[in-house]
């Protein structure tokens, strides 16, 4: 049993392995009266392309949101949130671009949970009949989901930017790949990256770690499990340039909305930690485009805006940074924001600002136990490990360094990319 | 936990001194009876107050103003239980005893009231960017509802159910009744608001409570006392079952089946609804909406039953294809048999029991859910958790056909797809 001192804020997470490899992470809590534990596998619906001793393997877009279904339920066909029910406990599962999760939140039964959610992934027996039945609620999540503006528009912007990876396609895959899945696609993931070795578990909350510790050890010395087959995600080769720099297209909305986004890749920045690097862009845009910002409150006093928002994410080589607003008058507001990205400022007072929010949000972050399991879940898989010095890395934040990062920011390859009301609802 | 109120004449302050969270909480509460009131008008105020002052001319000098407090997020909303109207303001802000600065509790507590104070009225009226800054905004948030399909069935099957009761009325209002307001009639609210509504303020956290009470008292005075009583629950008439049906450009057909509920008991309320609702539809896939729905017959993806006592209606609310409306309905009137007639297990009542009050306990993690637990005890008389706790155990089965035998099946609203479908 390890112990990472988170610094600065007066917290540790407590960390452990079994002996088959499954990692354990604990946050402890004892103020709140429930628990939150997760069941982490790094396998997510951007896993369809993948390498297992040099062979190269293949599953359709979709085939990690279907297992995820299928492994809620139990071996009657029965749904497995119903069991976690009679604990008193919540559950969920949840599939995101690079990792499942699977999860309770309860205040009793510790011990009683977590072998049920361990006992749950990690015996599968896969059934055909159930594998069937799960199909129609899956077309029917992915018919909801394409009545969603923003998941569309998320969507068909990663089209617009990238050319080959597998971001491009919705978490469920296409209604042709959910009606065209096979249970065998789901059994190679499985078998591919659900392995002990490659995924941990979480807990959080008001616990005991010795207790939560024991019973995982306890539970995983009792099964057993073939070799790890050590699963390597592909490689993708991505141009520089975007694939489109405008497109437009009609949605259920009542105003249209505006997302201007910008491709950088990664190596044109000094800076190594992926963080900081990510911190430094977010501050830089939220000054610009952010609550506070001047170029913002004249768009709002124009009429020209009625909601603006920014953020910088990182995708694989490249970083993509995103401006987007909900506008009456698209075709005048596109070029205020294309230049207004062309030309950035930093002021220190800003800066200086917007780090003290972002520790204050940090310090609060660690309160929550479903709010620390996420976190932690981002940070092991974005990472690969605890950041223990998130608020020195804030800390260390000042205009010159921001500058520096700053002057790599080259705004070539941007999309403009338009939303448009279909028609009017009618009543 | 202490729990203590302040009546400080003009308005009271409710209080829950903990060291439970890192954050503390303060809102400023107005309520007023609905039916005296234009919610259209209260919530443009609402939004006017929030959006600058005299001090801070601009959303953005408040916000820089925020910023400077530590990121307090500063928020405004305008709600309604029964024929309470809830007018709110309020400050989520980091514990005093993380920041050094001497007079943090009192700045923070200085801005709230700014804003309560102190609004951007020059010469008896509102000032004129803000006003259409928030009128613009208002005005297109009006239609906002109709891009969501779920939404949209909600809204116009309230409308439908509810031609003429407040029930059926959503507090934003119509774009005729948002554009006719004047900046002038905004100052006449605000006074309205000021002068005739109770004044409640609530605050939870790690604070000082008797040194808070004192900032209020010398920073906020207000004269009135209100003592009418407002009920909490829209008693409306129970209508005849009817089908509506609507055309949209939606992928995905919306059922929204209404029941509408008789007066029930304050035990049936409080204690035997919440785990009526469930058995019948909140049980994690394992109650019978979720099972005959979408375990047995791979109709849908998410069913959705909800309870509103205060509007005295129930509602089930489906996605699902057109061609499977009939089938559903089936099953949804199976299960509301199935409850009427007990059938269920004595296990899984058991279970629902359990899982309500380990809820409960979760509920209490909740800065927000404690405060206002406190809150409507005081002013509506609603249980605190603890009578929860000592309640819901004694929820038998009888209790549940009871309140079934009280359910009347009402509106069935559907929200038809459209005929386009195309892969994106």
């Amino acid at each position: 049993m390890k112990k990472i001192k988170l610094k600065g804020l007066e917290e540790e997470i407590i960390t452990d392995t079994c002996e088959n490899g499954l990692s354990i992470y604990i946050w402890v809590n004892k103020k709140v009266n429930t628990f939150n534990g997760a069941y982490v596998v790094p396998c997510g619906s951007e896993t369809v392309n993948f390498e297992i001793k040099k062979k190269k393997m293949h599953v359709p877009f979709g085939t990690a949101h279907f297992l995820e279904h299928i492994l809620c339920k139990k071996e009657d066909g029965t749904s497995l949130l119903g069991d976690f029910n009679e604990l008193g406990s919540y559950s969920n599962a949840a599939t995101f671009a690079d990792k499942t999760v699977f999860e309770f939140l309860g205040s009793n039964h510790l011990k009683e949970n977590l072998e049920l959610l361990l006992n749950s992934v990690q015996e599968k027996k896969f059934v055909k009949e159930h594998f069937e039945s799960e199909r129609g609620p899956i077309l029917e999540e992915a018919r909801m989901q394409k009545d969603n503006a923003g998941r569309l528009a998320h969507y068909e912007i990663q089209n617009c930017l990238f050319h080959n990876y597998p971001n491009r396609i919705q978490g469920l895959g296409t209604i042709k790949d959910i009606e065209n899945m096979k249970l065998e696609d789901l059994e190679t993931l499985y078998k591919s990256f659900y392995h002990p070795k490659n995924c941990f578990v979480i807990v959080t909350g008001n616990v005991n770690p010795l207790e939560v510790i024991t019973v995982i050890k306890e539970n995983q010395k009792k099964k057993h499990f073939e070799e790890f087959v050590e699963p390597k995600e592909e490689k993708y080769k991505e141009p520089k340039k975007v694939v489109t720099t405008f497109k437009e297209l009609k949605a259920n909305i009542e105003v249209p909305q505006v997302y201007i986004s910008v491709k950088i890749p990664r190596k044109n920045f000094d800076i190594e930690n992926d963080m900081l690097l990510l911190d430094m862009l977010n501050l830089i845009l939220v000054s610009n485009f952010g609550t506070t910002s001047l170029f913002r409150e004249k768009l709002f006093e124009n009429n020209l805006a009625l909601t603006i928002g920014s953020w910088a994410v990182q995708e694989r080589d490249y970083l993509v940074l995103q401006v987007s607003a909900r506008t009456k008058y698209p075709t005048e507001l596109i070029p205020l924001l294309k230049d207004k990205m062309e030309h950035l400022e930093l002021l220190e007072s800003d800066i200086k600002r917007k780090v003290k929010s972002e520790i204050a949000n940090l310090v609060l972050g660690y309160e929550d136990p479903e709010s620390v399991k996420d976190n932690l879940a981002y940070l092991l898989i974005k990472y690969g490990k605890i950041i223990d010095n998130e608020k020195e890395l804030l800390e260390s934040i000042h205009l010159k360094s921001v500058q520096k990062v700053y002057e790599k920011m080259t705004m070539k390859e941007m999309n403009v990319f338009v939303l448009n009301p279909k028609k009017k609802t009618k009543e | 936990m202490k729990y203590k109120t302040y009546d400080l004449n003009g308005y009271k302050i409710y209080t829950i001194q903990t060291d439970k969270f890192k954050n503390s909480y303060i809102e400023i509460n107005f309520r007023d009876d609905v039916r005296e009131v234009s919610t259209c008008k209260r919530n443009f105020l609402s939004n006017m107050l929030a959006y600058s002052s005299k001090k801070y001319p601009t959303k953005r000098e408040m916000l820089i103003q925020t910023e400077e407090l530590y990121n307090v997020i500063l928020d405004r909303n305008v709600s309604r239980v029964g024929y309470n109207l809830f007018t709110s303001f309020s400050l989520d802000i980091l514990s005093p005893k993380f920041i050094k600065e001497k007079n943090y509790l009192e700045n923070c507590i200085q801005f709230l009231l700014e804003i309560i104070k102190n609004p951007n009225i020059k010469e008896e009226e509102f000032d004129e960017l803000s006003y259409q800054i928030i009128k613009e905004r208002i005005e297109t948030q009006v239609d906002q509802y109709k891009e969501r399909p779920t939404a949209l069935a909600m809204v116009n099957g309230l409308k439908e159910l509810f031609p003429n009761s407040i029930s059926g009325k959503r507090l934003i209002g119509t774009e005729e009744e948002i554009e006719s307001i004047t900046r002038k009639d905004l100052v006449t609210e605000y006074h309205n608001m000021l002068e005739n509504s109770y004044c409640d303020i609530l605050v939870i956290g790690d604070i000082d409570m008797d040194k808070m009470v004192s900032i209020f008292q010398k920073n906020f005075y207000k004269p009135s006392i209100i003592t009418k009583e407002i009920p909490f629950i829209v008693e409306n008439k129970i209508e005849k079952k009817r089908k509506v049906e609507k055309e949209s450009t939606f992928e995905q057909t919306q059922l929204l089946q209404f029941y509408q509920l008789e007066k029930l008991t304050e035990y049936e309320q409080y204690y035997v609804l919440p785990i009526f609702q469930r058995i019948l539809g909140r049980a994690g896939l394992s109650d019978k909406l979720s099972k005959y729905l979408r375990g047995e017959n791979s109709l849908c993806y998410y069913v959705q039953c909800d309870f509103h006592y205060p509007n005295t209606y129930a509602s089930i609310l489906v996605g699902l294809s057109y061609e499977n409306v009939n089938k559903a309905l089936k099953y949804i009137h199976k299960s509301m048999k199935e409850m009427e007639n007990k059938m269920i297990s004595e296990e899984f009542l058991a279970t629902q029991k359990e899982k309500s009050l380990s809820d409960l306990k979760l509920r209490e993690d909740d800065i927000y859910g404690l405060i206002d637990n406190y809150y409507f005890h005081e002013i509506s008389h609603a249980p605190l958790y603890q009578d929860y706790l000592e309640n819901i155990p004694s929820v038998t089965l009888e209790d549940i056909r009871g309140l079934s035998k009280k359910m009347h099946e009402s509106l069935l609203y559907i929200l038809k797809e459209g005929d386009e479908y195309e892969e994106n």
